[in-house]
């Protein structure tokens, strides 16, 4: 059995993150979207009051998860009454194979999907295309990546690393055509390419941001257009959920169906939000004929009563990314993880355990400056979990380097250990900086001065 | 209260006019006629045709399809040199704060209805405006009742940021959204 979240192949999280910050362009792209993040939300800030929203928010968003095994049963049982089909997936292999069952048993050919992190984190894509169903991502971030066969750098924008005339070069290579590297040019195309599959899809895949317990209603937000196309259109629709996206009633849903943008993009409202409950009805000619909801638990119900309980409350806005230091130096790619920024070094670990490379690498991947706390819009506080979880990881390398700090502790609380070990690193110091400079270090501090001169005599002479 | 949703409609780069029921149909034929629209997708609803907004909008010789269609998916989406479509939608709620509206499905008003129009054409009762979107919501899902089988709340045209966190407009619904607002007299 799988559990948690899936993981990418490739180089280890140091050649990624170095790889990272060689690359300009990257920077420059990622510095933008930063800037039009954090403006958007000063605005949300002095026009709407966001603080306090994100108080309420908070307090829903507890009880929400306090109460999630009643909630899912009660949403389970409204979609169910509603006409839907309900099955709850253990881990993300079931959850995939049950699509991929579906899909094999109507004899569907192409699918047709709308962002989902919980089916990047299932590994859909694959597993279709695996059982030769072909996949079209219809959010334009997510075809973008698509057609370039890369993994999202943020959770609600996944193509923000790329700038137009990157996007450019890549429509113009796929479509033959002569597109100009303008945004309404580019977006035209996809619009015109896309609908093809909107037309021809057999099963549309969709997440959901959040389950309304007591309609049983599927709550998904965007502002392109595809969801409602993903949703409405092919004669099968099936609904993701991360189990812990459920509240329980419309006051709880009407607030953070508000947050969520505000938080996300600086919006007081997204453009659609889908509410969708049940397939179509008698005399209805769109909408689906079959509505499959995957409850997908993945290892978050086992949170549920320890220290990291409140990683459950996330939304998934993205705000903690654009807030991120290193998100902002190193981008999601890097990651390596369908969740990346402070929410995916906090909830990767959580789902797939500290003892896989990554797992145990992306906790260290935060200053812990506490920035993602101030800009999470239900207040989950992200530096204090991170901590928690480093606590947690026990590979050897992490276990040797404990012991090296507690063995300095201990040396720095004994003012006579403390005087030697001065003397002996001044004494090392001289010889290796007889130059002026100290340009190599031995051991651990090899990493430090592989990019840098420290000055033998400080000040320097 | 309709003041309030017309200058958040703005906010939300879409547009909209308060009318007289009698002045709705003029109103909408004007509307499509700005757009350039030469297909209009209507859904079957008897307050529109008591308002003559169908017989209005045929009378300017724009093509009239009624909703439900039996057009295939690809023509009603623009595809195979179709025509561009304005689609026609009666919201059954909408938020003054937000600029929000709540556009219900049922046999004569598809669910994707204003998603697969070029431009989304709303008529909207001034009486089911509410303030905030909780009320709004509430109203629409009153317990113990079976609400439609789907509520789209559509707040402007169709845009993304994903291209250098630019907003960008007409993505994969409605190009530009216009609501025509019916005082509340005339509501039927």
């Amino acid at each position: 059995m799988t559990t948690g979240v899936s993981y990418d192949e490739g180089p280890p999280l140091r050649a990624r993150t170095a790889a990272a910050v060689a690359d300009t362009t990257l920077r420059a792209n990622l510095q933008a979207t930063a800037a039009s993040w954090t403006a958007g939300r000063e605005k949300m800030r002095d026009e709407f009051g966001f603080e306090q929203m994100r108080e309420r928010a908070r307090e829903i968003r507890l009880g929400n998860i306090r109460q999630l095994p009643e909630l899912l049963d009660r949403l389970e049982e409204r979609v169910r009454a509603n006409g839907g089909i309900v099955v709850r997936a253990a881990d993300r292999d079931a959850a995939a194979k049950y699509v991929v069952d579906l899909a094999r048993a109507r004899g569907a050919k192409l699918v047709a999907k709308s962002k989902s992190m919980a089916t990047e984190e299932i590994k859909l894509n694959e597993a279709l295309e695996e059982a030769g169903v072909r996949v079209v991502e219809t959010d334009l971030g997510e075809w973008i990546l698509q057609l370039l066969g890369q993994r999202p750098s943020h959770i609600i924008a996944p193509a923000v690393h790329l700038n137009r005339t990157e996007i450019a070069e890549l429509f113009r290579a796929e479509s033959g055509e002569d597109i100009p590297d303008e945004r309404e040019a580019l977006v035209a195309y996809a619009r015109r390419r896309l609908r093809q599959d909107f037309a021809a899809a057999e099963i549309g895949v969709s997440g959901v941001n959040l389950g309304v317990a007591d309609t049983g209603t599927l709550c998904i937000m965007e502002n392109e257009g595809n969801a409602r196309l993903v949703t409405a259109l092919p004669r099968i629709h099936v609904a993701v959920m991360g189990a812990e996206r459920v509240v329980a009633d419309w006051d709880e849903a009407a607030h953070i169906l508000q947050v969520l943008p505000m938080a996300a993009i600086g919006d007081d409202a997204s453009t659609y939000v889908n509410l969708i409950t049940g397939p179509r009805r008698e005399g209805e000619t769109d909408g689906p004929e079959e509505l499959h909801l995957v409850i997908l638990d993945g290892g978050r119900t086992a949170l549920r009563g320890t220290e990291f309980e409140e990683a459950l409350s996330c939304i998934r806005c993205g705000a903690c990314l654009y807030s991120c230091p290193m998100w902002r130096t190193v981008c999601g790619q890097a990651y390596g993880s369908p969740y990346s920024g402070p929410i995916g070094a906090v909830i990767t670990p959580l789902l797939e355990g500290t003892s896989s490379p990554r797992g145990s690498e992306l906790p260290f991947l935060s200053s812990l400056c506490g920035a993602c706390h101030d800009a999470c819009p239900v207040g989950i506080p992200l530096h204090d979990l991170l901590v928690k979880i480093r606590g947690a990881v026990s590979t050897p390398a992490h276990r040797r380097a404990r012991l090296g700090a507690r063995v300095w502790a201990a040396a720095w609380r004994r003012p006579w250990a403390y005087r030697i070990g001065v003397a002996m690193t001044r004494g090392g110091l001289r010889v290796l900086g007889r130059s002026g400079w100290i340009r190599r270090l031995p051991g651990p501090a090899r990493r430090w001065t592989s990019q840098r001169d420290l000055p033998a005599r400080w000040p320097h002479r | 209260m309709i003041d309030a949703f017309i200058a958040a409609l703005a906010r939300r780069r879409a547009t909209g006019r308060e009318v007289d029921g009698d002045a709705c149909a003029t109103a909408c034929v004007a509307q499509m006629t700005v757009w350039g629209a030469s297909r209009a997708l209507v859904p079957d609803d008897p307050w529109l045709a008591m308002l003559r907004v169908p017989d209005a909008i045929g009378d300017a010789g724009i093509e009239v399809v009624m909703w439900p269609s039996d057009r295939g998916w690809r023509e009603l989406l623009g595809l195979d040199d179709a025509p561009p479509t304005c689609a026609v939608t009666v919201p059954l709620g909408a938020v003054a704060e937000r600029g929000t509206l709540l556009v219900g499905s049922s046999p004569t008003h598809g669910r994707s209805l204003d998603a697969i129009g070029w431009w989304h054409l709303a008529v909207l009762r001034a009486d089911v405006i509410s303030a905030t979107l909780a009320i709004a919501l509430r109203t629409a899902y009153p317990p113990g009742s079976t609400p439609p089988s789907a509520i789209s709340l559509v707040s402007g045209p169709s845009r993304t940021s994903d291209i250098e966190k630019i907003t960008t407009y007409g993505a994969h619904g409605a190009l530009e959204e216009h609501v025509v607002v019916v005082r509340s007299s005339q509501s039927g």
